[in-house]
C-alpha cells in the first residue's frame, strides 16, 4: 500500500508556471485549446505544439513522466490516423518523386494460411513477453499486409489497393497535432496543479457569476472531499482485499460467477464504510457550522502576482493575433 | 507446527531511484514461534510493525528480505520475495528451469491460510452476507468445506460464542461487540491452528472485552491454539500473556516471559509501554508506604493483595 498516494498527475516542482494563480493557467489553456480549433493551416499547429513543448520543458515536468500521460490515449490516436489514411479519398495520390503511394494487395489462401500461423505465433509468444504483447501484434499485423503484397500466389480471393490521399495526409495531420497538443496541454494543467488548486481554481473563476456562486461552492467542497477520500477507500479497499484473502477469497482464482461473487465480499463491506465515512463527515462538518452555500473565508487566498499579468497579456496578444491573422489570411 | 522468521525485513514501498531512501517497516527480524498452546502478545507504539509482522504470517505480504517458514508434519511453506505475485510457496527444486518461473501452486495458500487464522483490528468491515449465519459460513465454503458441514462448523463456533441467537439476524445491525465477535466467528469457523488477532479488544466494554479474553483463553486450553494477539493493553498482556514480543521502529527490542518485560524499565520507557495497573498500583504503595521489601510484579488483584498483606506484616514486626 502507498500511503503517500496522491490521486492526479500531480509531480512536485517549483518552476514558473506552477507558481502560477490556477485560475490563470486554467483559462490560458482553455483559450488556448480554443486556438488549436481555429487554426487549420498546418504549419501553425506544428508551431502551436512547438510552442507547448518549449512550455513543457519550462515547467520542467519530468519528461518520460509527461510522456507516459500520451500512453492510455495513443490507441486512440492509432486508430484516428487509419481511419483517416483509409477512408478519406479526397484530393491526389501522394506521390513521392515517381513513386505513387498506392499499394495493391492480394488475399490469396497462402496468405489467409501464413495469417492463421501469425496468429498462433502472436498467442504462444504472447504469453511469455507479456509487455510487448501490443508491439508483437502491431509487427506481425505489417508482416501479415506485407506478405499480402508481395505473395501472388492463386488461388486468390479478393484483390484491393489502398491509396494515400493528400486531403488524407493532410487531415490526419492535423488531426494528430491537435490531439497532441490537447493532451500535452492538459498534462501541463495536471501535472503543475494539485487538485485541491484546481478545484479552487474553478471556485474563483466562477465567483463573479454570482447566480452560480453557491452551486459552484458546494461543487467545489463535494469535489475537494471526494478526491480526498479516494486515497482513503483506496486503503480501505486493500484492508477489506485482506481481510478477505484471510478467510480464504481468492480474487484471481475461479470462473466468472465465482469472481462476481468473491467480488461481492468486497463490494458490500465498500459500500458500507463509505456510507458510514460520508454520514459521520456530514455531521461532524454541520457540528463545525458548515451550511452549504453559505459564504465561506478562505485559508489560501488566490492572488493573481506580476507573472499572472503576463500570462494574461500574452494571452490576449496571442488570441487576438490568430483571430485577425484568421480573417486577413484564413489560415 | 512452527513459525521461523529468518532475516525478514519489509518495506511497503521500494522505491525504484537509489538516491530515494527504503523507509523498513521491519527490519532483519529472527522470530521462532513453536506452536503449543500459549497466549503470545506482540506489543509495541503504534507504526512499530505489529500488524505488518502478522500480515506476513498470513501470506498477505510477502517479504522484501528474508523468508518466513511455516512448518507442520504434513506441509511446509517458504514465504520468499520472488515468490511474490506468483502465490506459491513451493520448493525451489520443482522450477522449471527453462523458465525460471516458479510453478503456481494456488491451492496451498489457502491452505496457509485455512492454518493460520488472522482477525483484523476492525474485523466488521469484513462482513457482508445478508445473515451472520452465513457471513461465519463464508470462510469453511472457501476452503471447499461442504454446505453441511460448515453449517454445523458454524452453529457449533456460535454456541462457544455465545451469538447462537443472532445468526438470523442480518449482520449490519448488531453492535460493535456483537459484529467483532460475529468476525472472529469467521474465523474460527474454518478452525484455524493458531489464530493471530489484531488489537481485538479495542472500542470493546469492559463486560465485552474480559468475555473475549476470556473465550480466548479457553480457546487455548480446550482446543489446543495458539493465540497471538496484538495488543497496546498492558492489563491484558499482565492478565493473559505467556510471551511477549516488544517492537520498536520494526526492530523486536524483547521476547520473553512478562514477568522479566516489566522488570525492565529501559525497554518500558524507550519503547513507549506502560506497566500494568495492579503493577503501576503496587509501585506507587511501594513508594508511598516506604516498603522496599514489596514484590511490585504482581498479575492479578488477589496475588498483590496476599503481597502487600505479607510485607506490611512484616513491616510491623520489625
Amino acid at each position: 500500500m502507498n500511503h503517500k498516494m496522491v490521486f492526479g498527475q500531480y509531480v512536485d516542482g517549483s518552476s514558473w508556471i506552477y507558481r502560477l494563480d490556477p485560475r490563470t493557467k486554467m483559462i490560458v489553456l482553455f483559450f488556448m485549446m480554443i486556438s488549436l480549433f481555429i487554426v487549420s493551416n498546418l504549419f501553425v499547429l506544428l508551431g502551436i505544439l512547438c510552442f507547448i513543448f518549449i512550455l513543457v520543458l519550462s515547467a520542467r515536468i519530468p519528461l518520460n513522466q509527461f510522456l507516459q500521460s500520451f500512453k492510455a490515449m495513443s490507441l486512440l490516436l492509432f486508430f484516428t490516423l487509419i481511419f483517416q489514411i483509409l477512408f478519406n479519398h479526397e484530393g491526389k495520390v501522394i506521390e513521392i518523386g515517381s513513386y505513387e503511394l498506392s499499394f495493391s494487395f492480394d488475399l490469396t489462401l497462402l496468405s489467409i494460411f501464413i495469417g492463421v500461423i501469425l496468429l498462433f505465433i502472436y498467442f504462444v509468444l504472447g504469453k511469455w513477453i507479456h509487455k510487448f504483447r501490443f508491439t508483437l501484434l502491431f509487427v506481425l499485423l505489417v508482416l501479415f499486409f506485407y506478405l499480402q503484397t508481395i505473395l501472388h500466389v492463386k488461388p486468390s480471393f479478393v484483390q484491393y489497393t489502398i491509396s494515400i490521399y493528400t486531403h488524407a495526409f493532410y487531415s490526419a495531420s492535423r488531426v494528430f497535432l491537435r490531439i497532441v497538443s490537447l493532451l500535452s496541454l492538459s498534462a501541463l494543467l495536471t501535472f503543475t496543479t494539485k487538485p485541491t488548486d484546481l478545484n479552487s481554481g474553478i471556485e474563483g473563476i466562477f465567483y463573479p457569476l454570482k447566480f452560480l456562486r453557491r452551486y459552484m461552492s458546494i461543487f467545489a467542497m463535494m469535489m475537494s472531499i471526494a478526491l480526498r477520500f479516494i486515497p482513503t477507500l483506496f486503503n480501505e479497499s486493500q484492508k477489506i482485499l485482506k481481510a478477505q484473502a484471510s478467510r480464504g477469497a481468492d480474487f484471481h482464482e475461479g470462473n466468472l460467477k465465482q469472481k462476481t461473487s468473491q467480488m461481492i465480499s468486497l463490494l458490500i463491506p465498500m459500500f458500507v464504510i463509505s456510507y458510514k465515512r460520508a454520514e459521520e463527515l456530514a455531521n461532524a462538518m454541520e457540528a463545525r457550522g458548515y451550511i452549504p452555500g453559505e459564504e465561506r473565508t478562505s485559508l489560501h487566498i488566490l492572488k493573481f502576482h506580476l507573472m499572472d499579468g503576463i500570462s494574461f497579456l500574452f494571452l490576449f496578444f496571442f488570441f487576438s493575433g490568430l483571430i485577425v491573422s484568421k480573417i486577413i489570411w484564413g489560415i | 507446527m512452527a513459525i521461523h522468521l529468518s532475516e525478514v525485513s519489509f518495506a511497503y514501498d521500494v522505491p525504484k531511484r537509489r538516491k530515494y531512501p527504503i523507509v523498513w517497516s521491519l527490519k532483519d527480524i529472527h522470530l521462532q514461534i513453536e506452536l503449543k498452546d500459549e497466549m503470545i502478545a506482540f506489543v509495541g507504539h503504534t507504526g512499530s510493525g505489529k500488524s505488518t509482522l502478522v500480515q506476513l504470517l498470513n501470506a498477505l505480504l510477502y517479504p522484501t528480505k528474508g523468508r518466513v517458514e511455516i512448518k507442520d508434519q504434513k506441509e511446509s511453506f517458504l514465504l520468499e520475495k520472488k515468490f511474490k505475485h506468483q502465490e506459491q510457496i513451493e520448493e525451489t527444486k520443482k522450477y522449471r528451469k527453462w523458465l525460471r518461473k516458479p510453478i503456481p501452486v494456488k491451492f496451498k495458500l489457502k491452505s496457509l491460510r485455512k492454518k493460520i487464522g488472522l482477525v483484523f483490528q476492525f474485523p466488521e468491515y469484513q462482513i457482508f452476507e445478508e445473515t451472520v449465519l452465513k457471513d461465519i459460513m463464508f470462510g469453511p465454503k472457501n476452503f471447499s468445506v461442504s454446505s453441511e458441514d460448515a453449517l454445523k462448523r458454524a452453529q457449533e463456533i456460535a454456541n462457544i460464542m455465545g451469538i447462537t441467537d443472532l445468526l438470523d439476524q442480518s449482520p449490519f445491525t448488531l453492535s460493535g461487540g456483537q459484529m467483532r465477535k460475529v468476525a472472529i466467528a469467521g474465523i474460527l469457523a474454518s478452525n484455524p491452528d493458531v489464530l493471530i488477532l489484531d488489537e481485538p479488544t479495542v472500542g470493546l466494554d469492559p463486560k465485552t472485552k474480559a468475555d473475549l479474553l476470556q473465550f480466548l483463553v479457553e480457546l487455548k486450553n480446550k482446543f489446543h491454539k495458539t493465540i497471538i494477539l496484538i495488543t497496546h493493553d498492558m492489563d491484558v498482556v499482565a492478565q493473559y500473556i505467556e510471551r511477549v514480543i516488544v517492537l520498536k521502529q520494526g526492530n523486536i527490542m524483547y521476547d520473553g516471559s512478562k514477568v522479566d518485560l516489566f522488570k525492565q524499565k529501559d525497554i518500558i520507557e524507550s519503547c513507549h509501554l506502560d506497566y500494568p495497573t495492579i503493577v503501576s498500583m503496587m509501585m506507587y504503595v511501594q513508594e508511598k508506604l516506604n516498603l522496599p521489601s514489596l514484590n511490585v510484579y504482581q498479575y492479578h488483584i488477589d496475588d498483590a493483595m496476599r503481597e502487600l498483606e505479607r510485607c506490611l506484616g512484616d513491616h510491623h514486626e520489625s
